[in-house]
């Protein structure tokens, strides 16, 4: 049997900072695959490296400030996005990989209308003509169930919702029919009534046009309603990577089994009950421990723990685990 | 024994506008509520942001002066009192704020900002102050070199922490919390809702939780005020949420809620539509624009708030009206 094609592969990406007290390594080591058609999901603590990531797929983070080890690779379609040129970065972002911000406010420009800002879009990666343009710009935004969309595209972002601004972005994402979306905590800012008519909407139109989508949060419910995989990064690492159902009955890495149980579930039997958590913080990147990372706030923590950091091993078929002493 | 009483309580924000910026409107935040709070109790407000929770609370602790309506606390109508009159009550309530790093005073190193609270209330005496403050950051789990840091110096968790001590250092019997772990990561909220948890066990505090977040509610508080557009909607135990919310709204609610079962891949029941704007409320029900039950009355008046079960009221005229002797 074939095996499938990943349309993206991260091989050792590592990304660092310069910063006035030295140069961090914010993601550290991070490879995985993203298989078309997948909803893979990225989930972690602020500060685990997870947007980092994101951003530099996408090329986006400040040249001055931030570089990738040489050692990283982001192989899309041939390319090593680590190494490509700016020129071949534009005709990929927006075009061929698309991605939308937690905040939807300010990934809009405010001086423009929405219309304006679809068009612009579509000017620079299609050959569509001006009405062309204005067709496809309305029946995005009627894709994104936004009501009026001949009206709505003479608007501004002030004159819209949250959640309204969130459609319009998706819109702009989708309107080149990128092969990859990735999607940066991305109703983080919404109310929980518009998060769940957002989530519906990404995952209808993942089933009508196919796209690969990277999905980023910090919120667990989102990554068990949404993702078919799931990555948990801790402090710059991956320290386990399983399909869906896995992670969630039987996660194997004891930060993702703690992560899981703190979160209060709305069981009357738990009702009142103190939450079962994580003691301690996230060690600082500045001065990260020579052993695992999460040894120091670790249930199952061993002398050896703190002597050698684990690999990223497999533990089954399906996943692998960043611990000696993972769950059975 | 009731501590708080909240009778009718309306707070509307004027609108200016126009050259000679005259009123041209109003915002109503908070519309007509009334409830009551038991001693020892942890009532719970949620809400989606604009539904006036947290204006609500500021407006209990008159942080914010209500429009009309009344506030008895421990049998003294706070809305008639003057602020030199209001001192003594300041030491019996606090509040915690959402984001701890606009709260402390970036200035003050963790002593002083204590130092200054108590030394206002007259807590302690002079010569036992930083005796107190010792003990006051090993409540909240704090080590004690804490004291000579400034609030940058520590993490978001650890901060929250320090506004959780702030709060308990006039030794008071209520804290409103708003928010108060909504901007701290998963691994950390657990730590502070068992710390609040803990702290309430001790020292016998009544607290009043403010949040978005339904789970979080549920789990931590005796009873929630379900609140839209200004209006308390439903008013219920948390025992089994589930089992009991009646309102389509907190149903809603509850339906929108990702949950942590892939196997419950459930459609999320979404709620189509947006919440109305406070400044141009919907005549009657607040929630009609949204509401999957709603009928021709609805538009043209408010369901009033009436009692279904102990403890537990519905504002909603789709529901079966309910049985008399009932409240």
């Amino acid at each position: 049997m074939d095996q499938p094609q990943p349309i993206l592969s991260v091989r050792h990406l590592s990304t660092c900072f310069r910063t006035d007290r030295g140069v961090v390594t914010a993601v550290d080591d991070v490879s995985f695959d993203l298989f078309p058609g997948e909803s893979l999901g990225i989930v972690g603590e602020s500060g685990c490296g997870k947007s980092v990531t994101s951003k530099s797929i996408m090329r986006l983070l400040p040249e001055h400030l931030s570089f990738l080890r040489p050692e990283s690779q982001i192989l899309f379609d041939g390319m090593n996005l680590a190494r490509a040129d700016e020129r071949t970065m534009r005709e990929v972002r927006g075009n061929r990989i698309a991605m939308i911000f937690q905040e939807p406010m300010t990934a809009l420009n405010p001086v423009f209308t929405i219309g304006w800002q679809l068009d612009e879009a579509l000017k620079y990666h299609t050959s569509l003509g001006r009405e062309g343009r204005r067709q496809r710009t309305i029946e995005m935004l009627r894709l994104v169930e936004i009501p009026n969309p001949e009206k709505r595209i003479r608007e501004f972002p002030h004159q819209l919702s949250g959640g309204m601004r969130q459609r319009v972005l998706i819109a702009m994402a989708l309107c080149c029919e990128p092969e990859i979306l990735i999607a940066d905590e991305p109703t983080t800012a919404l109310d929980v009534t518009i998060q769940a008519q957002i989530l519906r909407l990404m995952e209808n139109l993942k089933q009508r046009l196919g796209t690969a989508i990277v999905m980023i949060t910090h919120n667990l419910g989102v990554i068990a309603q949404t993702c078919d995989r799931v990555i948990v990064m801790y402090a710059g690492r991956i320290v386990e990577s399983a399909p869906v159902k896995q992670l969630f009955h039987q996660p194997r890495h004891p930060y993702t089994k703690a992560l899981l149980e703190s979160i209060p579930r709305m069981n009357p039997g738990d009702h009142g009950q103190r939450l079962p958590s994580i003691e301690g913080i996230v060690p600082s990147l500045y001065d990260l421990p020579p052993g695992c990372r999460f040894a120091d706030r670790c249930p199952r923590r061993q002398p050896s723990c703190v002597e050698a950091e684990p690999e990223l091993e497999p533990v089954d078929s399906a996943s692998l685990v960043r611990c000696f002493f993972p769950w059975e | 024994m009731t501590l708080l009483e909240v009778d009718n309580l309306v707070k509307h924000f004027p609108v200016r506008g126009g050259l000679l910026s005259r009123v041209v409107g109003r915002v109503h935040a908070v519309n007509g509520v009334s409830f009551q709070v038991p001693r020892g109790e942890t009532l719970g407000i949620v809400g989606e942001s604009g539904c006036g929770k947290s204006t609500l609370g500021k407006v209990l602790l008159r942080l914010l002066e209500p429009t009309s309506g009344r506030i008895v606390f421990d049998q003294q109508d706070l809305t008639q009192l003057s602020y030199r009159q209001l001192r003594p009550f300041r030491s019996r309530a606090q509040i915690v704020f959402q984001d701890p790093n606009s709260s402390l005073n970036p200035r003050l190193t963790v002593a002083a900002m204590l130092r200054e609270v108590i030394r206002f209330h007259r807590i302690v005496p002079l010569g036992q102050t930083d005796e107190y403050i010792r003990q006051l950051l090993g409540k909240v789990g704090m080590p004690a070199d804490a004291q000579g840091k400034y609030p940058h110096e520590f993490s978001g968790g650890q901060r929250q922490r320090l506004g959780i001590a702030r709060a308990l250092a006039v030794k008071p019997e209520f804290i409103v919390a708003d928010e108060p772990v909504s901007a701290l990561d998963v691994s950390i909220q657990a730590q502070v809702l068992n710390l609040l948890m803990d702290l309430k066990e001790e020292f016998s505090l009544t607290l009043l939780f403010i949040s978005h977040d339904l789970k979080v509610i549920a789990h931590f508080c005796d009873r929630v005020l379900v609140m839209y557009l200004g209006y308390v909607v439903e008013e219920l135990p948390c025992l089994d949420i589930q089992r009991d919310a009646r309102h389509p709204y907190t149903q809603a609610l509850l339906a929108a809620n990702p949950i942590n079962d892939p196997d419950e891949r459930r459609e999320l029941r979404v709620l189509e539509g947006e919440v109305p704007s406070p400044y141009n409320p919907p005549a009657g029900c607040p929630f009609v624009t949204r509401c999957p039950l709603v009928m021709d009355r609805c538009h043209q008046e408010m369901p009033p708030l009436e009692t279904r079960a102990p403890g537990h009221r519905v504002a909603c005229w789709a529901l079966d009206p309910p049985r008399p002797g009932m409240g």
